[in-house]
């Protein structure tokens, strides 16, 4: 029998009944379960917004997502749908942000307070930014997040075939970028 | 590469995937406070509550009487004049040279639509959402569940999978879809044609959809695709085999589908030199259209297997 795989599959989160309750929850003002949510679901909105915004302004702009979710969570109807759904308000509000952005970053007192990424690891996460889509997200969420593919999966809606597919070649393309810089 | 340790974090590690692990740990999300919990309302008073309630009786009885009823999108001005707050079934509208407007619906997605066109609402119901684009450009970003959302076009209807795309249509009536997430169905009339993320494709009225192609492709492969499509030129058949990479494997599968069964075989040829042939199709079969093994074919080009485009068709509204 053929086994049957759909590309973008929320309907599969249907066998696990925890999660449409905690949304059912955080609906009805649940701080409990808002947490819960945020705890379960922040390093895929961090990821995704690594992929597309300056670092430093990540932080704020997770928070920042996750209260317009908690402000537009009565409207959702279909619990099932949360995580593309909130996988979208996370592109949302990069594409909000980037619209906004003043052209030249300023150093901020919170930039100032955290400890300085390693130059290398910068110079790393642009070469993923500069991956087509479609990739970098994925991998950023893979080598950033330490989300494993299925958990990426399960978390952006994406299917397991798809998800394995953008890590093989995403990963296969950052690795000639990365033997191309080195070489240089 | 260990595909393995990539995958789930199994099997023998990769030492170059865990230099990078190491390396981009720190620019990973850190638990931390949670966002600060919206501010209950305190110092509302009874009389002004009685009062807003009193206003929005009032209001809602106004609205009730003049606006549709049913689901709706919401319309936010982005750029322009603002024309209509919300469009509901049966509504059209459309954006003038310096408009744009963006449409949303929570369980849904959004669709931002660019100056110069003109849409209407053709369905709201929970398991079709149906929007019809007669002219213009806009963006989509949808979550809704596949096959729930569709735009119909004068030459095709865009079915959507879970993606993010752009769709443009000329005064002619010609379609333009690009992906960016996920992947968009185009289909018309039985004939259909499956876009990936960084894909193409194009759909012209009394033709249908065309066949897809990667962005990246090859100029000369585009243009023979352009080609083919148009006047379903033999030659431009030949330069699409010729130039196409591993990649493009998919613009082959569908090329497949169209080409005269006289073709069909060198079709096969360049096709089975990028993908591992399964061992239940047969060139002849593959030359007899048999439909079981052209399903394997995709199958077997790693984008996920064809059982989904069937399940989504089950559950299609008709």
């Amino acid at each position: 029998m053929e086994t049957v795989i759909s590309l973008y599959a929320p309907l599969e989160r249907l066998d696990n009944p925890s999660e449409p309750s905690l949304v059912e929850q955080a609906r009805k003002g649940s701080r409990a379960a808002f947490g819960q949510l945020y705890q379960q679901y922040a390093r895929m909105v961090h990821g995704i917004l690594v992929a597309r915004i300056p670092y430093s302004e990540v932080e704020d702009l997770v928070q920042d997502v996750f209260l317009l979710a908690l402000r537009r969570l009565p409207g959702l109807k279909d619990d099932k749908a949360f995580p593309g759904w909130l996988s979208m308000i996370a592109r949302n509000q990069a594409i909000d942000y980037l619209r906004r952005a003043p052209k030249t970053a300023e150093l901020e007192e919170s930039m100032l307070r955290q400890r300085p990424p390693e130059p290398e690891a910068l110079e790393v996460l642009d070469t993923i930014r500069a991956l087509p889509e479609a990739y970098r997200e994925t991998l950023i969420l893979r080598l950033v997040e330490g989300l494993t593919g299925p958990e990426i999966a399960e978390q952006t809606g994406l299917t397991p075939d798809s998800v394995r597919v953008n890590l093989h070649r995403g990963m296969k393309l950052l690795r000639e970028k990365l033997e191309g810089r080195s070489t240089r | 590469m260990n595909e393995d340790y990539l995958w789930d974090k199994t099997g023998e590690p990769d030492p170059e995937i865990q230099r990078l692990e190491a390396l981009l740990d720190p620019l990973g999300h850190k638990a931390g406070a949670l966002p600060a919990w919206p501010a209950p309302r305190k110092h509302w008073l009874p009389v002004t509550l009685a009062l807003a309630a009193s206003l929005l009786i009032i209001f809602g009885a106004v609205w009730m009487l003049r606006v549709p009823r049913g689901p709706a999108w919401q319309v936010t001005t982005v750029q322009g004049t603002p024309g209509i707050s919300r469009a509901g079934k049966g509504q059209s509208f459309s954006t003038d040279d310096k408009s744009r407007i963006r449409l949303d619906m929570d369980d849904v997605g959004e669709v931002l639509v660019e100056p110069n066109s003109k849409m209407s609402v053709v369905a709201t119901r929970p398991e079709e959402q149906r929007l019809s684009l007669e002219r213009g450009k806009i963006h989509a970003e949808i979550w809704a569940p596949p096959g729930r959302f569709y735009v119909n076009t004068p030459s095709a209807q865009t079915v959507d999978l879970g993606c993010q795309y752009t769709l443009e249509v000329n005064a002619k009536g010609e379609g333009l879809v690009r992906v960016s997430v996920g992947w968009v169905a185009f289909e018309n009339d039985g004939r259909e044609s499956f876009i990936p993320a960084d894909a193409a494709c194009a759909t012209r009225p009394g033709k249908g959809p065309g066949i897809p192609y990667y962005e990246d492709a090859p100029q000369a492969l585009r243009d023979a695709v352009n080609r083919f499509d148009v006047d379903a030129d033999e030659s431009a058949a030949g330069i699409i085999l010729g130039q196409a990479r591993q990649r493009d494997a998919i613009s082959l599968w569908h090329l497949l589908r169209r080409v005269p069964p006289a073709d069909r075989g060198r079709v096969y040829d360049r096709l089975s030199q990028f993908i591992k042939t399964p061992a239940d199709v047969t060139r002849d079969g593959v030359v007899a259209a048999n439909p079981q093994m052209i399903d394997s074919l995709w199958n077997a080009l790693d984008l996920g297997t064809t059982s989904w485009w069937r399940t989504w068709k089950t559950h299609a509204p008709k």
